[in-house]
């Protein structure tokens, strides 16, 4: 696996800290990372770059995760995309799903869940596996 | 049925004729006998014959005309005197003319007859209360012959034949003083009843008689021939004014009194009147000599004739006392009735023929102003707001043959009103015609007013009934308050109603804006008036309310100097007015005030009601004061509802992120291995890391009490067996037992049944982390799983301290800690056993507990075993992603 073949992943979060711990933790399963630190930015960065994965709060300023999501799932993308949220609520899962995200994850999260999610999302849809080997 | 009345007016030609004719012809006699002084004495004798002729005819013409028997009779009786006269003139004349001297004594007792006749004709139509003294005025008449016959016999005078005319003439002047004098006397006792001509006539005539009388003897004494014949003329005359009399009388046949005893006394004392007079006329015609037997003869006859007199006067005097006795029952039997008796014509008027005296307590009018159509009648006692239609009502009620019965008003003279029930019926005639009503007024003001009474009782009763409904129904107290103004001014039909309630100033009131009333000008002056008043205590009519409690009726409020918006009132003609408090206990929330348009006295009754009306109004303000209380306490709650999601949300939120900041980072440190961190430094990490799940757990604990109070708690179910749930628990909680030196046993065997996977395993978790928090080292957590008919036992029990009985209710209360796990210091957040129970419960079951202190807890989960039904739970669903 070559290093150009590195799949890429955006993530955005108004939380610098949640941020970087998912930005590390795709990292160290051989993701390229681009962060955003809010919706809008986010959109821009999956139109212009063409990710392999999309990792999205839910809360966020400007546009929501969830209104990032449908506005991704109305250009077209089909990539894997994943909420992330502090809420309990049953609804919100609901609603996220329907906006087309194909998971939901509540906050607190363990960065070893969150890659078995990714490695099942990415291997679900046939896509290749994106070399987590690391190194 | 009754006699038809004859017609009243007649033909008087033949009468005033004859009249006119006789005393032409007595005039021309009488000329011609002044004129030849030798044959005088004939032609008086013939106008004599005329005038008593003539006397005679017009007596018969009312005999002939009249049908009243009693009428007929008497006139017959004065037609046969005026007959004897004129028969006696006659012979007189014969006498003159022949000479023959006996003829003329004749003559004279021919005459004697009229005054005898004259007398009963007299008595026939006379009055009664003048019969008595008539009658012994007649009687006394044999007794005056007999006295001047005994006293010739005294004087020992040899009477003859050419005596007896003079020994007659003494009794002539007697004889007719007598009968002027029943003539005065009947005036007298009938002046009253002046307008019969009757008694004029003979009232008239028999003085004028007597006084021709006395000239006779005056002339015989003193041998003057001039006064004999002024005499004559006197008598001529007299004679003309019973003509006339007469002649008046057939005018009024009806005149002579209704009620009369002794119809024929007249005739009954004739045949001895008649019979003694022939007596003395054998006696002086065969007067050769002085025979003692015609004067036996004649006291014979008298004696018989004065008894007859006095059986008659008796019979007369029983006769009236038994009418007065008859007329008195009927009058005391028509002036019993309770209530007025009366007759009156069937006219336009209904003219009043007779009103019995009772009217006079009735009306206050005398009876007899109302009789004959002058003074009183019926219209002018009627109320004038009853009588329209009412002598309709009462015509088709005669005209159909019923009698009639209606109720209506009347005025008294004191302007007093009272109520009436006029009963009766019509009386009618032979071709069915209506002759009259008799009918009664009775006085029902009593029973009236105890209907109106009644009736104003049972208005009120609906009042407040319909208040009451409107009461209950209404939502808020001004539709009550509306429906009520409404409602007593339709009652009371006054103009203007009006609420006055607490004002922002508790102390006053002010005006509600409700109102019942017109618009109109003046109205809206009003209102304005009230709308801008304030009504503190004491002012006005709302502020005396306000001060009493009490309500308050005011007869006019024009003449009421405490009243605050005189002007407003007066020009919208506001008189009579009411005011009532609306009570809640004691205290005066609301008044209402009402306005008569004229003055009234006031309504005890209606106060009444409007007291109890007060109260049921005072009820609703009472009741939509407490739903408004509620409301607003329920928004409040509401609000802290709001506001606790929101805290929630907040949170869940604000702690779960840097939550997962810090496990996150903690996991990455501690996973990497080749990392170098010092062996001590890790296991301080570890304290972190058990810190931050400590903390995640109550975070997650919170939220989910959160949940359950906000009836949010959802159960997704799926078949599932408790016993695996147990075992991956018992599982999970060996670390921490074993870390404490706790024993942990399972005795299961398979209890499927259809539940919430995570929910019920945290059911489980929660049971056995506790038993093995508060089981000391050597203890033992013992869990058993068993299905028991249709439920599903879960058991878990521990040999830890216990909890004490008294604390055993409170413990599923949040937050609640048993005092042992305080003084032990066991952590926890006294959320768990909340989340137990609100898990079973939403399953369906229950929880309990054993405990002894010392010795151990046991808790028993009771749920039911039903499987998921296939249709129910949606596959599709995903269970929910536990991360932590």
């Amino acid at each position: 696996m070559t290093l150009a073949a590195a799949p890429l992943a955006v993530v955005a979060d108004d939380d610098e800290d949640i941020l970087t711990l998912v930005s590390i933790t795709l990292r160290r399963a051989g993701f390229d990372v681009l962060c955003a630190r809010d919706g809008e930015e986010a959109v821009t960065l999956v139109t212009e770059t063409r990710p392999a994965l999309v990792v999205l709060d839910v809360m966020m300023p400007r546009l929501s995760g969830l209104d990032v999501t449908r506005h991704l799932r109305a250009l077209r993308k089909r990539m894997p995309i994943i909420l992330l949220t502090a809420s309990v609520q049953e609804q919100h899962r609901a609603h996220g799903l329907e906006a087309g995200a194909d998971e939901f994850v509540r906050k607190p999260f363990s960065p070893k869940d969150l890659l078995d999610l990714v490695e099942r999302l990415l291997g679900r849809d046939g896509r290749p596996a994106g070399g987590p080997a690391t190194g | 049925m009754t006699t038809v009345h004859p017609p009243r007016t007649r033909s008087l030609r033949f009468p005033i004729a004859v009249l006119g004719a006789a005393a032409a012809a007595v005039a021309v006699v009488l000329a011609a006998a002044y004129a030849l002084p030798d044959a005088e004495d004939a032609l008086v004798a013939l106008a004599w014959a005329v005038a008593a002729g003539a006397a005679c005819v017009t007596g018969l013409d009312i005999v002939r005309r009249s049908q009243n028997p009693r009428l007929r009779r008497a006139w017959l009786a004065w037609s046969v005197a005026c007959a004897f006269w004129c028969g006696g003139a006659l012979i007189r004349l014969v006498a003159e003319t022949s000479g023959w001297s006996d003829l003329a004594t004749i003559a004279d007792v021919t005459w004697w007859m009229f005054p005898v006749l004259a007398g009963a004709s007299i008595l026939e139509d006379a009055p009664r209360g003048s019969l008595s003294f008539g009658l012994f005025l007649l009687d006394a008449l044999p007794v005056v012959l007999l006295v001047t016959l005994l006293a010739r016999l005294a004087a020992s005078e040899p009477l003859d034949a050419g005596r007896a005319p003079e020994l007659l003439l003494l009794g002539y002047p007697l004889l007719y003083l007598l009968l002027a004098l029943v003539g005065l006397q009947t005036l007298a006792l009938e002046r009253n009843r002046l307008r019969s001509p009757n008694l004029w006539g003979f009232g008239i005539c028999q003085p004028l008689l007597a006084i021709a009388a006395l000239t006779w003897p005056s002339d015989v004494i003193a041998g003057s021939p001039g006064a004999s014949f002024t005499g004559e003329m006197i008598w001529a005359v007299g004679f003309l004014a019973a003509g006339v009399a007469a002649v008046m009388r057939a005018r009024d046949p009806d005149a002579a009194p209704a009620l009369r005893p002794l119809d024929d006394s007249g005739f009954r004392a004739l045949p001895p009147a008649i019979g003694t007079v022939g007596l003395l006329a054998v006696a002086a015609v065969a007067g050769s000599g002085y025979s003692l037997v015609p004067v036996v003869l004649a006291a014979i006859a008298v004696v018989c004739f004065t008894g007859r007199a006095f059986v008659i006067q008796r019979e007369n005097r029983l006769a009236q006392t038994n009418l007065e006795a008859s007329e008195e029952k009927h009058r005391t039997l028509v002036g019993n009735i309770p209530g007025a008796v009366y007759r009156c014509a069937y006219d336009e008027n209904w003219t009043i023929d007779f009103m019995s005296d009772a009217i006079e307590e009735l009306t206050g009018y005398p009876a007899a102003s109302f009789v004959g159509g002058r003074g009183n009648g019926f219209s002018t006692i009627e109320h004038p707001e009853d009588t329209p239609g009412l002598g309709d009502v009462i015509r088709r009620d005669v005209a159909a043959g019923r009698p009639y019965a209606h109720e209506y008003r009347i005025v008294r003279a004191d302007g007093e009103i009272r109520w009436v029930l006029d009963k009766g019926r019509a009386a009618y005639g032979p071709q069915g015609e209506v002759l009259w009503l008799d009918g009664v007024l009775l006085d029902v003001t009593g029973r009236k007013q105890t209907e109106e009474r009644f009736e104003r009782q049972t208005e009120l009763l609906w009042l407040l009934q319909r208040v009451a409904v409107a009461a209950n129904e209404a939502r808020e107290a001004d539709e009550a308050l509306q429906v009520c103004l409404d409602e007593v001014c339709a009652y009371t039909g006054w103009p203007v109603g009006h609420v006055v309630g607490r004002g922002e100033d508790e102390e006053a009131l002010v005006s509600s804006g409700l109102w019942s009333i017109e618009e109109s000008e003046e109205a809206t002056a009003f209102r304005a008036a009230s709308e801008t008043a304030h009504f503190g205590p004491g002012e006005g009519l709302p502020g005396r309310v306000l001060t009493t409690g009490r309500a308050l009726w005011v007869d006019d409020i024009a003449s009421e100097p405490g009243y605050l918006r005189g002007g407003a009132a007066s020009a919208l003609g506001l008189h009579a007015a009411l005011a009532f408090p609306v009570l809640v206990g004691t205290e005066v929330v609301a008044v209402l005030e009402f306005y008569g348009a004229e003055p009234a006295a006031r309504d005890d009754g209606l106060l009444r009601v409007m007291a109890n009306v007060g109260t049921v109004l005072g009820r609703v303000v009472e009741r939509t004061r407490a739903e408004r209380a509620l409301a607003a306490q329920n928004d409040q709650l509401r609000q802290l509802d709001a506001l606790k999601d929101e805290f929630v949300s907040l949170v869940s939120h604000e702690l779960r992120t840097p939550l997962t900041s810090i496990r996150g980072y903690l996991e990455l440190v501690l996973e990497d291995e080749e990392t170098a961190v010092p062996a001590e430094h890790r296991q301080y990490l570890a304290v972190v890391q058990r810190n931050s799940e400590r903390l995640l757990r109550l975070v997650g604990d919170l939220l989910f009490v959160a949940q359950i109070d906000a009836g949010r708690l959802s159960v997704e179910r799926e078949d599932l067996d408790v016993r695996e749930l147990a075992a991956e628990s018992l599982q999970a909680a060996t670390p921490a037992a074993e870390a404490r030196g706790v024993e942990v046993a399972l005795d299961a065997e398979p209890a499927p049944l259809a539940g919430d996977r995570s929910r019920l395993a945290q059911l489980v978790d929660n049971l056995v982390s506790n038993a093995v928090k508060f089981t000391a080292g050597g203890g033992r957590v013992a869990v058993r799983v068993r299905r028991e008919g249709d439920e599903v036992l879960l058991e878990v029990a521990d040999s830890g301290m216990g909890i004490p009985a008294d604390e055993q209710a409170q413990l599923f209360e949040r937050f609640f800690r048993s005092s042992n796990a305080r003084r032990a210091a066991v952590p926890g957040t006294g959320l768990g056993l909340v989340i137990v129970r609100a898990i079973a419960e939403a399953h369906g079951g229950t929880v309990s507990l054993e405990s002894t202190e010392g010795v151990g807890t046991t808790f028993a989960v009771r749920l039911p075993a039903r499987l998921a039904e296939p249709a129910a739970d949606s596959p599709e669903e995903l269970p929910m992603q536990e991360v932590a």
